[in-house]
Formats: C-alpha cells, sequence, structure tokens
C-alpha cells in the first residue's frame, strides 16, 4: 500500500508536486492569520493575560470595560490596607513625544505601580523601577520598534513632563499600545492625577472576606473575573472573531479544493482502479494507498508550512504583531491535516462504486 | 480430478428498457488442465459477458460456475475478489499495465496483494518475465515498452499467482498481425507449460490453430466446433 502510494507518486511528481503546493499555500495562509490574530489579541490584552490579578472590581454600569470604570480610593486605602491583598490598577493613555518629533507621537497607556506589589512586571533589560518620586519609566519592549532605546526621554505635553526610559519589559501591552510603568509616588507626586483612584481594584487570591469589605468601602460596583474584564476590553471580541471567521473560512475552502483535487486525480484514475480490482485487489487496499498519499503530502505540505511561518516571523517588520505559537500551530496544523483525509474520503466513495467488470471488453 | 473450469447451464438477461434481452442461453461446457480454448463470435454476440461471469466479475440469473470445483455463486464482492485474485489470471485488450510501476513490479504487485513473501515474490517475477523474454527489460516502465513487450508483461502478471484459469478478453487487439501470433503461441506455451486451463475470446480466425478447441457464440448459445 505504502510502496504504491510513494511509486505513484514519484512518477507523477508534477501532478502531486502541484497539490502540495496548494496544501502548503493554504496552511501558510491558515498558520499565518492565525499568528497575526494572536499576535493582535496580545497587543490588545496581554497586560490583562500575564496579570496575577485572579479578580476585578469593577462599576456596576461599566459592562466590565476597564475605561468606563473608576473609584475614588482614599477611604478604601484607609481602612482596608493594601497589605491585605489588593492594588489598585490605573491605566491612563499618554502621547509622548520622541526625539524631537512632534507630528509623529508615540500612544502608551501609563500604570502607575507599586514595585513591590504583584502588579509590577519586572524587566528583561536595563534596571528595575524604584519606589521613589523620580521620573522614570520602564516601557515594553514593543516600543523598541519605534526606536526607544534605554535612557531615552519620553515628553508627554499634556502634564509637560519628562520621563526617562530607565528599562524594557516584555508582554505587556494594552489596547494597542505598550504598557509603560511609572512608580506611584511619581504618579501622584506629579499630580498626573488629582486624586488616589482607580479604575479598578485587583485582587490576587479568592478571598470571600475580602471582596466583602472592599465591596463594602466602594460600593456600587461588582466582582469579575479576569476573562469577563478580557471580553471586555474594546475590540477584543470583534477582533478576534472577525481573525478567527477568516482560519474559519480558510479551513472550509480547503475542505472544498482539496477535496476537489483529489476527486480529479481519483477519478483519473477509475480505469486504473477498475482493473486493480479485476485482478483482485480490495476496496481496502485502493482506498488505504489513495489515503496514504494524501497522509504523506499533507505531512510534507504542513511540516513547510509550519517552517515558513517560522520563517515570516523573522522578516516581518518590527512592531508587526505576530504570534509563532506552539499550540496555536499544533492545533491549525491538525485540523488542516484532519481536513485533507476528509477531503480525500469524499472520493473513496468513487473507489468503492468503480466496476471492476469494466475492465472486459470495451467495445462490447 | 477436479476440473479448473466446470461452466454449468448459465443464462444471462439484460434489462433493455421494458423488455428482456437474453444474452446467454444454457451455455455448458468445461475445461481440463493444459487445455487452450477459443471463444469466437461477432460483436456483441455476449462473448465477453460470458468471460465476465467465468471470472467472477458477474454474476448469472442461473446455473452456476465452478473454478477448481469450487462455485462462485453466492460469493459476495471481497469473496469473488479473492478467486480472482488467486485462481484466476486475466489478460486485457490493452496491457493495463498501471503508468507508474516497471516490469517486475507490475507482476510483484498482485503477489504482494496475494501476501506471498518477497522473497518468491522476486524469484517469480523474474523467472516469469524471462519466460516472456523481457529479462533484459524487467525494470522498464510501460512507457518505455513497446504494445507487444507490454502484452507480454501482462501475460507474465496473468500467470504471477499461479492460477488455475487465465482468461484473455482479445488479447490481441491492439496489436498488428505478427505481434498477435506471438502473444498468442506465447499464451499458448505458457498454458501447456504450467498446465493451466485457458479461454481467448477473439474475433481473429487466423488464432484459432494455436487452440485446442473452439468455440462459437451463435444466438446465444456456445457451439463448439467439430
Amino acid at each position: 500500500m505504502f510502496h504504491l502510494a510513494i511509486k505513484d507518486m514519484r512518477f507523477s511528481k508534477v501532478k502531486y508536486g502541484l497539490i502540495a503546493l496548494i496544501l502548503f499555500l493554504i496552511a501558510s495562509l491558515v498558520l499565518v492569520v492565525s499568528g497575526l490574530a494572536r499576535g493582535l489579541s496580545d497587543q490588545n490584552i496581554a497586560m490583562l493575560v500575564e496579570s496575577e490579578g485572579t479578580e476585578f472590581y469593577v462599576s456596576a454600569d461599566s459592562e466590565n470595560e476597564l475605561d468606563q470604570s473608576g473609584f475614588l480610593i482614599e477611604d478604601l486605602l484607609e481602612e482596608v490596607p493594601t497589605e491585605e491583598g489588593w492594588q489598585p490598577l490605573i491605566t491612563h493613555p499618554v502621547r509622548f513625544v520622541h526625539d524631537g518629533k512632534e507630528d509623529e507621537k508615540l500612544g502608551a497607556t501609563m500604570i502607575p505601580v507599586d514595585t513591590n506589589s504583584k502588579l509590577y512586571p519586572g524587566v528583561i533589560e536595563g534596571e528595575a523601577l524604584t519606589n521613589d518620586e523620580d521620573l522614570t519609566i520602564i516601557v515594553d519592549q514593543t516600543m523598541q520598534a519605534d526606536g526607544v532605546e534605554l535612557n531615552d526621554t519620553l515628553y508627554d505635553e499634556e502634564t509637560d513632563l519628562t520621563f526617562t526610559v530607565v528599562g524594557f519589559t516584555e508582554d505587556q501591552t494594552y489596547r494597542h499600545t505598550p504598557v509603560v510603568y511609572v512608580s506611584e509616588a511619581a504618579f501622584y507626586a506629579e499630580e498626573i492625577s488629582p486624586n488616589r483612584v482607580a479604575n479598578t481594584v485587583v485582587i490576587f487570591e479568592d478571598n470571600d472576606a475580602l471582596k466583602a469589605s472592599i465591596d463594602n468601602v466602594l460600593s456600587e460596583g461588582v466582582w469579575v473575573d479576569k476573562t469577563e474584564v478580557i471580553d471586555a476590553v474594546p475590540g477584543h471580541s470583534s477582533e478576534q472573531m472577525s481573525l478567527n471567521m477568516m482560519i474559519f473560512f480558510l479551513i472550509v475552502i480547503s475542505v472544498f479544493v482539496l477535496a476537489a483535487f483529489f476527486y480529479i486525480i481519483t477519478i483519473q484514475k477509475l480505469k486504473q482502479f477498475g482493473i486493480l480490482k479485476a485482478i483482485g485487489a480490495k476496496n481496502q487496499f485502493l482506498i488505504g494507498s489513495t489515503l496514504m498519499q494524501v497522509v504523506i503530502l499533507s505531512l510534507f505540505s504542513l511540516a513547510l508550512a509550519v517552517l515558513f511561518t517560522y520563517g515570516v516571523t523573522f522578516i516581518l517588520p518590527e512592531g508587526m504583531p505576530f504570534d509563532f505559537n506552539i499550540t496555536t500551530i499544533s492545533l491549525y496544523s491538525l485540523s488542516m491535516f484532519l481536513v485533507s483525509i476528509l477531503g480525500a474520503l469524499l472520493s473513496s466513495r468513487r473507489i468503492v462504486k468503480v466496476d471492476p467488470q469494466q475492465a472486459m471488453g470495451g467495445a462490447e | 480430478m477436479t476440473l479448473p473450469l466446470e461452466v454449468k447451464q448459465i443464462n444471462k438477461r439484460f434489462k433493455d428498457g421494458e423488455t428482456y434481452i437474453d444474452v446467454l442461453q444454457n451455455i455448458d461446457f468445461s475445461i481440463k488442465k493444459g487445455e487452450f480454448v477459443a471463444i469466437v463470435g461477432p460483436s456483441g454476440s455476449g462473448k465477453s459477458t460470458l468471460l465476465s461471469i467465468i471470472g467472477a466479475l458477474l454474476t448469472t440469473d442461473d446455473g452456476d460456475v465452478l473454478i477448481n470445483g469450487k462455485t462462485v455463486k453466492n460469493l459476495d464482492e471481497g469473496q469473488r475478489s479473492d478467486v480472482r485474485l488467486n485462481d484466476i489470471g486475466f489478460i486485457f485488450q490493452t496491457a493495463e499495465l498501471l503508468p507508474y510501476l516497471h516490469a517486475e513490479d507490475q507482476l510483484d504487485l498482485v503477489a504482494k496483494l496475494n501476501k506471498m513473501d518477497k522473497k518468491q515474490r522476486k524469484a517469480r517475477a523474474k523467472a516469469l518475465l524471462t519466460d516472456v523474454g523481457l529479462e533484459k527489460r524487467r525494470k522498464h516502465y510501460p512507457h518505455q515498452l513497446s504494445g507487444g513487450e507490454k502484452q507480454r508483461v501482462a501475460v507474465a502478471r496473468a500467470f504471477m499467482n499461479d492460477p488455475a484459469l487465465i482468461l484473455a478478453d482479445e488479447p490481441t487487439a491492439s496489436l498488428d498481425e505478427s505481434r498477435s501470433h506471438e502473444i498468442v503461441s506465447l499464451i499458448k506455451q505458457e498454458v501447456k507449460a504450467k498446465s493451466k486451463a485457458a479461454i481467448m475470446v477473439t474475433h481473429d480466425e487466423s488464432l484459432l490453430t494455436y487452440c485446442d478447441r473452439v468455440f462459437r457464440m451463435k444466438d446465444h448459445h456456445l457451439i463448439e466446433d467439430k
């Protein structure tokens, strides 16, 4: 079965090569689009995904959207100290002027943070943030694509403040902007926000007593978990839905394209199948050889497509949201593999229907 | 002694619109080992239908076919497929070789389907290709072989699984006269040497000299030349 499959493919290199090419192209497209979908999603929500926060207290009328939620937390800070296991989270949109380029402002999300708290992500390059009032910041490494380097200064027109970049962090992006961490002390010393406010209050483990006492002080809010907050990030659901829709349709289209190709190849070989049946080959054997060819072709093409997608990560411009994720890649490769098997199975019905008697007496 | 082939009172009708056409009526004959038999008749007379029934490719309406003493009546598709694989060697109008296999692999394939072990397969394929005069062209693909050579490979393939019965359906239809005689005398030589029973359907009267017995299809009946 295996040898027959291989010999046939070796003999008709061009025909099978073309199918392998098409399969490779579709699979590459699926993998690249899925990489983009993940990359975009990361850009929008990575800060939340990476967050150690498990539950978020948001305004009841905010529909779980952090930017629509807000609390004055002076009282809370007095009555329930943060040591009990909560942190305020503020997302403050800023537009920085870098390197004197007034017309190319860099959008970012500023988050004031207590560097000893679980909200502080740490650095992968440069120096860690300190809890003093210096105007130092650590920024997500995606800012490097915009030319931001260590010790560069970023100027915020609105507050007329100049910040110095001391370190880079990773996987800290929110609403398609890099996150910029500044110390809480500096944030309030410069009165970037006049009052102690928070978009949301974050806790890091399920603690009903703590939840109740926070609710007691703040009121008018609800506790929601991380997934609910992520789903409510503007654009996230619609973005993911349209990209997933593209992937879904690509896979559906590939079912039809592959099925059509395999069908044509099968039709071309019906006479051969008739002869083979006449001399004693069974359906099982013929379908087996055909499936074997599809398995070999798809494994080959998918392996190439994975390699290609991996290669794409190197040639994409910096700052392009793209995520080469092994789990996603394997999941979609497996779906493509099953799709091609399915496509091939559709034509096996024709193999079963071939009448071996057609081998006899062409004239009669 | 069991006969390689016994055909017992076969009738076959085909539906043609509202009516039925009798194609075969009361066909009854048998063949002994080493006998090379010809069936002749005009086209449309039912020769190929008869050969299909004998070859377990088509079922009969009445009567029975015994191959090597075993009935093929009431066998399911898989069992009939096994009968074709083990007990019958087919030679078709055109060689009908697989384009992607060289001569030796053509023979190897049918033996592999029959689960013959590798060493035996190799030895048999080599011996049979030598018998048909193609020992030097064992590794040639069909497109590298002439029409006559392809048909020789087909003849060798028919003998590969050591069947009791060889069925040749107009094996010379695509060959010129001298090639036709070569192929038929080759079939005769192999049938005699290996003591098989063989039926050849043809309408080339000049080939009948190679055959031991000649049957003619006439008005749906099979009549033997005396």
